[in-house]
């Protein structure tokens, strides 16, 4: 749910971002931060991320993922069932854009490998040049987690702090 | 805006760019030169321009990047010369299209590896249990 959470987070987000230049993805690694630290603020509530990492810690039969669930009492759930529940929702409700189910623009060929994050498009271009752009799709969660408010070890927490909308 | 707002407005801006490297080589490789590169999922922004060559890389891979140049403070270029290394880039494909294309396969395989990061520790704690 952390997934779709940040969808909201995107649609909610849309109308503030000036001049409607912005793209998705770009929308979306905003309302990653904006949601991450809404949702972390002294509001009481725990981020999805923040709470499988938390109960991945104590490895407590507790989830806070579903605060949304009021019907659902999740003190009687277990890590292992809760990862299911998050699982099966991202499964039913992610779809991939249409960029992505096009493929990436001729005559570029994508080369990737189940779990790698690294990612290489490639091409020739005119008698001998090789094109190749590589990628890492972890590398937001990574700068994300060195300004985690709660991430003892953060380097610049002023940063995460000020990039929120409160 | 005031300069606190400007200044949080250039943060989120950093913090929404994907970086990518675009490695150009020609003759088996014996030449390259490697673009890194930043994206919002519109435009390309160049930060740096790199030259190595085949015969550079005799050395140790870690050696070698210690000891080759790795080129200009990019934002201290020419501003001609910034132009023409966009150009460059866009003749080869490396445009706004593909910056689009590079952020929307970020999210995708970003969510794909999220959820198999999901299944294996869901796989995990359920084996102990």
């Amino acid at each position: 749910m952390f997934r779709s959470a940040l969808r909201r987070a995107r649609t909610a987000l849309q109308p503030l971002v000036t001049g409607a230049r912005a793209s998705a993805p770009h929308v979306e690694r905003r309302a990653l931060s904006t949601l991450c630290a809404s949702d972390l603020a002294a509001a009481g509530r725990v981020s999805p991320v923040a709470a499988v990492h938390h109960a991945l810690r104590r490895d407590i039969h507790h989830s806070s993922l579903l605060h949304d669930a009021a019907s659902t009492d999740s003190s009687e759930k277990g890590l292992y069932q809760v990862l299911g529940e998050e699982l099966e929702h991202e499964r039913s409700t992610y779809v991939p854009s249409e960029i992505i189910a096009a493929g990436p623009p001729a005559p570029f060929e994508l080369i990737e490998s189940d779990g790698d994050c690294e990612i290489t498009l490639v091409r020739t271009y005119g008698d001998d040049e090789e094109i190749s752009i590589t990628f890492n799709a972890a590398e937001v969660r990574a700068r994300f987690r060195t300004t985690h408010p709660t991430n003892p070890s953060a380097s610049n927490p002023s940063t995460f702090t000020s990039s929120s909308p409160n | 805006m005031t300069t606190e707002d400007s200044s949080v407005e250039i943060e989120d801006d950093e913090e929404a760019a994907l970086h990518f490297i675009v490695n150009v080589s020609k003759g088996d490789g014996g030449e390259m030169l490697e673009f890194s590169c930043a994206t919002d999922g519109e435009t390309v922004e160049v930060r740096n321009v790199r030259y190595e060559s085949l015969s550079d890389a005799e050395e140790d891979d870690a050696d070698l990047l210690a000891a080759t140049y790795p080129g200009p403070n990019y934002d201290e270029l020419d501003e001609t010369v910034q132009e023409e290394f966009h150009r460059y880039l866009e003749a080869r494909g490396v445009d706004h299209v593909l910056a689009n294309y590079v952020a929307e396969l970020h999210v995708h395989k970003e969510q794909t590896l999220y959820v198999d990061w999901i299944s294996k520790v869901q796989g995990f704690v359920g084996a102990k249990e």
